[in-house]
Parts: C-alpha cells; structure tokens; sequence
C-alpha cells in the first residue's frame, strides 16, 4: 500500500502533493486590467496573431494536449460517482483525498504513432477531493516526440526548475463529471524543437474546450487585456473597460455597448 | 487451511482436552458468592473453569485470566482468540480488560477461485470493563468496547492492478445490571450506546486505459455514513445457572449489535437474546 492510513486515527488524511500556485495568473484572465484603445488595437491584434501562430506552431493544444486533456477526461469519467452523475451535491458523510499521476507517452515521429518509450513523455498531477478535482493540474515534459502537420516536433524540459512546466487551472468547481468542458487557464515553461531548431517555449493561454481555440493576455493600456478568436473569425477583446468585437478586414472594432471605432 | 491457523486450532483442541481431563475444580455455576456472569462483566472464570457452548469456548487460565474462542467465525474458518485480564479485585470493584483478534483469508474460502486477487479480513478488540457488587444481589458493570475491523485486497489484471484497503472503527459504551432473585436465577438488564462507527478506505489503483497511457491513483476516504446518531439498545433477560449448565434468554428494542465484531446496524429493531453454555 503505497497510501495507508494509519489505524490510530480514523480520520487521517492522504498527503497530497503541493500544486503550484497560479492564482496570479488566473486573475490576469479572470479580471483583464487593461484597456482597450483604439490606438493601440491594432499592436495588440498583432500580438494575438503572433502568438496564436507560435502556439500553433508547435502544436502543443491540438497535438500535445488535447490527447492527454481527453485520455485524463475518459479516465475520470469513469470514475465519477451516481451523486455527481446526478448533479447533486457531494456527500456531507463522506471525507476523501486523492492524488492521481499520469504518463502518457508522446506519438513519436513515425508516419504511424506508436506507444514506445524512446518517444518521450507527458505526465501530469491531479489532486481531488470529495468535492471533486483540485484547481491546478501540473506536469511536466520528458523528450516528447510528436508530429504537426508531418513535420517533427520535440518538447523538454525548460530546465527552470520550477514545478510543473505545464501548468493548467481548471477551476475551482470542476469535477469527475465536468472536467474538459469548463475553460483551461494554461501556463508552459518548456523547451520546444521545430524541425531541429530548439527554443524556449513561456507562454500562457486560456483553453475553451469547446471552441478548441486558445485566448491570450496581451499588453494593452494600464495592463493586460484578453483576446481570442471568435467563431466569425472576428477577434474578441475583453478589457477593463467592456467587450470588443474587431474585425482585421475593415480595422474596426464594436464594444459590446454598440459603440464602433476604427484604428 | 493455513499451517498457522492449524496449529492455533491445535493448541486450543489441547488445552479444551487437557483443561476436560485435567480439571479439578468442582462444578459450579450456581449464583453463589465468588460466582459471576462474566459476559458484559469485569469477571473472569475460575482457574480451570472451561466454558463450553455453541457461540463460545473459554479457559480460566488463572483466576485472573481467561482465554476464549468465538465458535462461529471457525466456521468460515475465520481464527480467533480473546484473552481477558482481571487486574483488580478488591471488594466490591473488580476491573479487567480483553483484547481480541479475528483474522479471514478470503482466499481460503475458494470465493475468489476466478479472479485474480485476494482479500484478508482482520478485526482487532479492546474492551477495558468495570464491575461493582454494590450488595450479594446487585451487580452494575460498565465496559468500553473498541473494535477496528480492516479489510484489505489487491487486484492484478490485464487492465489495471491496485491494492486496497477498508476499515470500520467502532466506539461503545454498555451498562449491565444484574439483580439475583435466588441461587439459580437472576434478571438482567444490558444496554448499549453507540460512541461513534466510522468507516473509512483508501487504495491505490493502476490504470492502463490505452497503449500510451498509465493513470496511477492514490485515494484515502472516510465516511460518518454508518455513524448512526443515537444508536442504542436494551435487553431485558433473565439468567439461569444450574449446576453446571447456564442459559441466558432476553429481549430488546434498539440498534442490532453484531457480535463478536460490534458491528452496530441501522434501524431499531427487536432484539432477541440466547446463551447457553456449561461451566466444568
């Protein structure tokens, strides 16, 4: 057993691991500080491209973490309890702490994926109580081989030393049942090699599961504001001061109060 | 069976025969003075006094020490031994401990013949018990069972291998009184309240849900769900002691309390009682 409780104390818990703490991070997105200016909408679009493209590049949403994001969903899907499965509420009676570890191991280089070691790994660490998951889930990077578009791709360690080189917030009420379907505040601090050239890799995005599209924090006036990809392909500012629709083709944006500027 | 298991039937086999053939002391189970039930009491047998009966088989080893076996776990080939301790004896108080200890191995019992694992059952007893004698007729006894019941098992399949474990604690509080209305019969009243029954398990479990992907999990839980608040019992009875043979008849309202592992059960049920063993 590698997690006994003791029998002098009925009510001893499980150490878990210390998660790290993102709370920083996660009001950045949650309480964008910056504003949106007309004047400077068109520097801080840009910067949305620049790093959607990177993320792209590197293809560590769609390749990387999307699979291990779904292999960690169908795992705690089948874990879940009739209560959660229900809706209702955790049992009042029912104390309980858990840890769980995951390694999945990269798809390789090959025209085909294969399940072999020497193609690196992901793992991740999930803490959970009887309320459901922990709010951060963290793990790190092992020489993960993986294809985008049929090029090669290579992820490592950062080498920074800090725990977790992939952080991901899933929020305080996430559960068994409703894991992958709320948004994913990420934060990676990785390594990553395209095609042989090898660089750092610090970025942090937030994940709509079900927009499968990433949003960033960019520098905007007095901080930082939040911008992602709409369904219509218009970009979606949200700022201290309200919500901006902006369209690049005609380099105008409309707030959510009606009002429409050009830049 | 388990060569240890075997030897310890062996030895309690001896010591009935050799206690049987041995035994000088004369019968005695009448409500004498020096004569005291022990069940719910601080008392032990005589030295030399062998307990005989279909729920019980006891030994006074000293005056002070008696050893015993429940006899219905052997059926399920469940080992047990409870040894009780009368450390203090002195006019009216008499004070004494027994511990006890329960061990099953599923395995044994051919149930798991098509899985591939195991499960071993062990339960541990302490009940430290306090009587007084306030008169030749009255009785009062309190004693303070604890009972830790554990479970532990461990799985090794294709699709995942784990070990787990799950445990019951157990917290009473009893009260006997026994008032003698003459040399063969005695009434009895006993209750039971219940401390606490918490239950609680942790595991870890393996997981390969595909070729790329391992899942190791590592839980702890506990639970108040079999905590039933307010779980009580009352058994009025009577007790009859012959010259050797003894008979204990009673009923009850309360919380079912399953012996010898105090396992208390939900809901308030009647309760019926029966003893019946001889003193040698």
């Amino acid at each position: 057993m590698g997690h006994a409780v003791g029998c002098g104390d009925p009510r001893e818990r499980l150490e878990k691991p210390t998660p790290p703490d993102m709370s920083d991070l996660v009001a950045v997105y949650q309480s964008p500080s910056g504003r949106f200016e007309p004047a400077t909408a068109e520097a801080m679009l840009a910067d949305f491209e620049r790093l959607a493209a990177e993320l792209e590049k590197t293809g560590l949403d769609t390749a990387v973490l999307a699979p291990l994001g779904a292999a960690l969903d169908e795992t705690l899907s089948a874990a879940q309890t009739p209560s959660e499965t229900d809706g209702a509420r955790p049992r009042p009676d029912l104390d309980a702490d858990g840890t769980l570890s995951l390694r999945r191991i990269c798809a390789g280089w090959g025209a085909e994926p294969r399940p072999d070691q020497a193609n690196g790994a992901l793992s991740l660490r999930v803490n959970f109580s009887e309320a459901g998951l922990d709010p951060v889930i963290w793990g790190d990077a092992s020489s993960c081989k993986y294809l985008v578009g049929g090029a090669s791709r290579l992820l490592l360690a950062s080498g920074s030393g800090r725990v977790g080189d992939v952080r991901l917030w899933i929020g305080r009420s996430a559960t068994f049942a409703n894991f992958m379907t709320q948004v994913i505040v990420m934060d990676v601090d990785l390594t990553v090699e395209i095609d042989g050239v090898r660089a750092a890799l610090r970025a942090d995005f937030q994940w709509d599961p079900a927009r499968r599209s990433p949003s960033f924090a960019v520098e905007s006036t007095g901080g930082k504001v939040i911008v992602s990809r709409g369904s219509t392909g218009a970009l979606r500012v949200s700022a201290k001061n309200g919500t901006f629709d902006c369209e690049l083709a005609t380099l105008r944006c409309t707030a959510d109060t009606g009002d429409s500027s050009s830049f | 069976m388990h060569r240890g298991h075997r030897r310890l039937v062996l030895v309690l086999a001896a010591a009935v025969a050799l206690a049987a053939v041995s035994s000088t002391a004369p019968a005695r189970a009448y409500h004498d003075d020096g004569e005291q039930l022990t069940d719910g009491t601080a008392y032990t047998l005589h030295a030399r006094d062998l307990r005989l009966g279909p729920f019980k088989v006891q030994y006074g080893v000293f005056d002070a020490l008696t050893v015993g076996t429940y006899v219905a776990p052997w059926v399920i080939r469940m080992p047990n031994l409870h040894v009780k301790w009368r450390y203090l004896h002195q006019g009216p108080w008499t004070a004494a401990v027994q511990v006890g200890s329960y061990r099953l191995d599923v395995s044994e019992l051919k149930l798991l013949n098509d899985h591939p694992g195991d499960a071993v059952i062990t339960a541990g007893t302490f009940e430290p018990s306090l009587s007084v004698r306030s008169s030749e007729d009255f009785t009062l006894s309190v004693s303070l069972p604890y009972t830790v019941v554990r479970a532990e098992g461990s799985l090794d399949t294709e699709a995942f291998e784990g070990a787990l474990s799950a445990a019951v604690d157990n917290f009473q509080a009893t009260l006997a009184l026994e008032y003698r209305i003459s040399r063969t019969t005695a009434l009895l009243l006993r209750s039971r309240y219940l401390v606490f029954q918490l239950a609680r398990a942790d595991g870890r479990v393996v997981l390969r849900p595909d070729d790329y992907t391992t899942i190791d999990v590592s839980a702890a839980a506990t639970s108040s769900a079999l905590d039933f608040k307010g779980a009580w019992s009352a058994v009025a009875g009577v007790a009859f002691s012959f010259d050797s043979f003894n008979l204990e008849l009673g009923a009850g309202y309360g919380n079912w309390n399953v012996a010898p592992f105090n396992f208390v059960l939900p809901g308030k049920m009647v309760i019926p009682e029966l003893e019946l063993y001889w003193v040698f």
